[in-house]
């Protein structure tokens, strides 16, 4: 077939789009580059008093009471801990949780369950959505359930339980708080990053090919042998880069963790994860950066946000790095 | 063992022609065995009794069951959707159906080896090793492991990449493999479907051999729709086909000599003399 | 035949050590569904509590009207979801074309990882960002929030309409370049409407996600006082029910903040179970 030569209109109109398009995607870099470029220039007062000093001073948040002549302070140590302990902790319900669920979803669950002797439904054709329905939950709402469902729920039931077996071991022990903590945080992180990893991990194990499956029930496998050392061998790193890119949503939730965290900060970093904290994120949400106390104090936020976008783009990158070994591994 | 069952049993209803036959075991028993997956039905009325230490071969046309029957044999099919068996099947005289038989029991005394190689994405020996070390055959392990591979004719080929991926080997290496892993943990029965299918000649010409020293030491069944290679590694050979409503159903069974040279069915001499369908 | 080969005589039950290997996998077993039991659990407290606490309360003043209502916090939602989507989504849309048709593999992959560096970035440095780029220089607005939500919806748009275009057969394109048909007549004519069910579901799931994100929209926004009447001028700051939601919660007021949050949560659920049944049309008509 011979190919007719493009027209004059429809010449210009190919690069016309070809440069939109293109320019669109250019977009994508200077906006990446301008949210590190502003981020860094926000937080250029605080960079300059404190250097990275900021990131070691044991110091708690201190802007100037109205007349008050006191030097204003601020450093970054408690706010990295609670990131660091409540996305850790809740990475750690959230991987066990999560992958639990992508297994019944995609292997353990039966294909059909005939309800009645009439009605035949698929568990996980039923459970699979709603799963992804609770990934959508907005993070304010899962706040509020936090504030007033979690907390007292913990207050009053769980968080004693622990108290009483754990409690001889620091990071349990009993506190007077009113539920509000870094556990707390840590539960309602879990709930928000459980459907992500759950429904990633699903579509991973689905993805393992049945003939693998089938290769190791057919050895007199039991259905957990075939798990372990079939389905979760083959998945490893896409599993894990999975379970990254719940931990990004961790580390970077803070309506939600505002919400249950407590927020107390004596400036220091107490034992207890049953005390009140604060993380990166929701430290930014409390003291609106847009309305500071001071000039520094709002450097001092956007310094924090500085701490918390390189936090995420090195859980990114590294989610990246493993899944594209996955994707090596595959080939 | 009365002469009833024993006619019942070893013989198919036919009287011993040979001391050979007088001494073979039943090891399989189908008895108006049909599959239905769902609303269809896969396979109708098939009875006949396959013989301990021989090859056995299942032919025919493609999609008239074969590769459901085998399934059945160690249940493999049990996860799937809407599968059901009926009749009676046992194995060794035990119904392999019953409430008494565990399934996972059923497949570590019978194994089964795929059509398209399935090695798992670990090195070699673990590949081997994996089965035993469930089983709990822990001792000696490297010793097990060679002598599956040994057995499997591969051991010669990898035996100084032992630690390197399954993946890296080639198609036929692959199927040598999961033969080993199949009688690394010493099963009762092997099971092939169509194990040379996927391969070159060459190594279908090594598959092949393999079979005939596996047969000395195990019950082996083979579905393969290559007549030659039925002819060349079967001892007996049971021609399957579609019926009048469509679903697969055994139309004869017999000595591969005997089937091959004078069928009994008119459908059996149209297939093997290529004027099928 | 070594002593560990069954003895075919023996009934198929459990031997060796298989009674054990099989306790044990029971109890994973049940583990997996015990973990698929509590998150349907969770999920039904959080919707039963909303309802429970939320529904009683709603009534035709609190839905339309102005503070103690939140008529105009939901016109501001509204507002600030147009506005984000009117920035976000031919963004996003282009930039997938941009990778999938004009971009080569290399600035296709550099492409990539930014999209992925982009969809990941918290909410709240996304509301930093616009609080140092526009909110500083000028004032909160409709427009800054809406640019705020844009910032996490164009990437999640961008994301999926690739998947989509990558999944546009080859043969549908190949053909029409064959006969000669411009490049953009068959990018316009052909490919956008193939993947139009999908840019549509990515958008509806984008927008919902962003509008139900607070942290967006509490710096940028707005106002943090109940409006008593409908606001609409984008150059102004805006109520909106994220933010209303958040405010009630940091002030304590639990019974309003149950009814803001189950209508806010009534809103994206839907949106989210009618994005997905348009998906599953979608994807039926395209013969997925
Ligand atoms: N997993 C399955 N689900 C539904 N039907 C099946 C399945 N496997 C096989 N069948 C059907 O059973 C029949 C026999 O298939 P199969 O045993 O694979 O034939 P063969 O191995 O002889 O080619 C075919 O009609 C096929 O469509
Ligand atoms: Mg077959």
């Amino acid at each position: 077939m011979r190919r007719r030569a493009l027209n004059r209109t429809d010449r210009r109109v190919n690069i016309a789009l070809r440069v939109l398009c293109l320019g669109a995607g250019l977009l994508l870099f200077v906006a990446l580059a301008a949210i590190v470029e502003q981020v860094i220039v926000g937080a250029g007062p605080a960079i300059n008093r404190f250097g990275l000093g900021f990131l070691t001073r044991s110091s708690d948040w201190n802007p100037p009471a109205q007349g008050a002549t006191t030097a204003e302070s601020y450093g970054a140590p408690l706010y990295m801990y609670g990131t660091v302990v409540t996305s850790l902790l809740s990475l750690i319900f959230s991987t066990v949780l999560g992958v639990s669920i992508g297994l019944f979803l995609a292997i353990v669950a039966p294909r059909r369950v005939t309800l009645g002797g009439r009605w035949r439904v698929s568990p996980a054709g039923l459970i699979g959505p709603l799963v992804e329905l609770l990934a959508a939950m907005p993070s304010v709402v899962l706040g509020l359930i936090g504030v007033l469902v979690i907390l007292p729920f913990f207050h009053s039931t769980v968080d004693p339980v622990i108290h009483a077996v754990l409690g001889w071991i620091p990071i349990f022990a009993k506190t007077y708080t009113a539920g509000n903590s870094l556990f707390a945080a840590s539960a309602v992180l879990t709930i928000m990053i459980v459907p992500i990893i759950a429904a990633l991990s699903r579509d991973l194990f689905s993805a393992v090919p049945q003939e693998l499956r089938d290769g190791a029930e057919a050895l007199g496998a039991t259905r957990w042998e075939m798990i372990r050392g079939v389905v979760l061998p083959v998945t490893r790193s896409g599993v894990t880069a999975a379970c990254m890119l719940g931990l990004g949503r961790a580390v970077g939730e803070a309506i939600a963790v505002e919400q249950v965290v407590g927020g107390q900060n004596q400036g220091v970093i107490h034992a207890s994860l049953f005390l009140g904290g604060n993380t990166l994120a929701s430290m930014i949400a409390a003291n609106d950066p847009a309305t500071p106390v001071t000039k520094l104090e709002g450097a001092s936020l956007y310094y924090l946000a500085l701490i918390l976008l390189v936090f995420v783009v090195v859980t990114i990158l590294a989610a990246r790095w493993i899944a594209g070994d996955f994707k090596a591994k595959f080939r | 063992m009365s002469v009833e069952t024993y006619e019942r049993f070893v013989l198919n209803g036919r009287r011993p022609t040979t001391p050979a036959e007088v001494e073979r075991q039943v090891v399989f028993h189908a008895d108006r065995v049909s599959v239905d997956y769902g609303a269809n039905r896969a396979l109708d009325n098939v009875s006949f009794d396959i013989y301990r230490n021989y090859a056995t071969a299942l032919i025919g046309p493609s999609g008239c069951g074969k590769s459901t029957f085998l399934r059945c044999l160690n249940r493999m099919n049990d996860s799937i959707d809407g599968f059901k068996l009926g009749g009676n099947l046992t194995y060794h005289g035990h119904d392999l159906y019953g409430a008494q038989a565990n399934r996972v029991e059923v497949r570590r005394r019978i194994g089964m080896v795929f059509q398209k190689p399935n090695p798992f994405p670990k090195s070699i020996f673990a590949n081997v090793a994996w089965a035993p070390r469930n089983l709990g055959m822990k001792a000696d392990l490297d010793a097990r492991v060679e002598r599956a591979l040994r057995s499997a004719a591969l051991w010669d080929e990898v035996k100084d990449r032992l630690g390197s991926s399954a993946l890296g080997l080639s198609g036929g290496q692959q199927q040598r493999l999961c033969i080993a892993r199949a009688i690394a943990i010493e099963p009762d029965v092997l099971l092939l479907d169509e194990p040379a299918s996927a391969l070159d000649p060459i190594a279908t010409a090594s598959i092949e051999a393999l079979i005939h020293d596996l047969k000395l030491r195990y019950t082996i069944v083979i579905v393969t729709h290559n007549m030659q290679q039925a002819i060349r590694v079967a001892d007996r050979t049971a021609f399957f086909s579609l019926d009048q409503n469509r679903a697969g159903t055994l139309i004869e069974y017999d000595s591969t000599d005997k089937l091959f040279s004078r069928p009994a069915d008119q459908r059996t001499h149209d297939y093997i003399t290529g004027q099928f369908g | 035949m070594s002593a560990l080969t069954p003895d075919p005589a023996h009934a198929l039950s459990a031997s060796g050590n298989l009674a054990r290997r099989q306790l044990i996998s029971r109890i994973f077993v049940s583990g997996t569904v015990l973990a698929c039991g509590l998150a349907v659990v969770v999920l039904a407290i959080l919707i039963l509590y909303c309802a429970v606490n939320g529904a009683s309360k709603l009534s035709f003043a609190f839905l339309f009207g102005g503070a103690p209502g939140i008529g105009p916090d939901i016109v501001g939602t509204a507002e600030l979801a147009l506005i984000a989507v009117l920035i976000a989504l031919p963004i996003g849309v282009l930039t997938a074309l941009a990778l999938a048709e004009f971009a080569s593999a290399r600035l296709a992959r550099a492409f990539q990882v930014a999209l992925e560096l982009m969809a990941g970035l918290p909410p709240v440095l996304l509301g930093v960002f616009v609080v140092i780029l526009i909110v500083k220089h000028w004032h909160q607005s409709a427009l800054a929030g809406g640019v705020a939500m844009a910032l996490l919806e164009m990437p999640l748009i961008a994301a999926t309409t690739l998947q989509a275009l990558r999944s546009v057969p080859e043969p549908m394109r190949n053909g029409a370049e064959a006969l000669g048909v411009a490049r953009w007549r068959t990018i316009v004519g052909l490919v956008l409407p193939a993947v139009s069910g999908a840019i549509l579901t990515a958008t509806i799931l984008a927008t919902a996600r962003a509008a139900g994100d607070a942290a967006l929209v509490i710096f940028t926004a707005g106002p943090d006082f109940a409006a008593s009447s409908v606001q609409i001028d984008p150059t102004q700051g805006i109520p909106n029910l994220a933010q209303h939601l958040f405010t009630l919660l940091d002030t304590g007021q639990a019974a309003a903040a149950w009814s803001a949050a189950f209508v806010l949560m009534v809103i994206i659920l839907a949106a989210n179970i009618a994005a997905r049944v348009l998906l599953t049309r979608n994807n039926r008509k395209l013969g997925l």
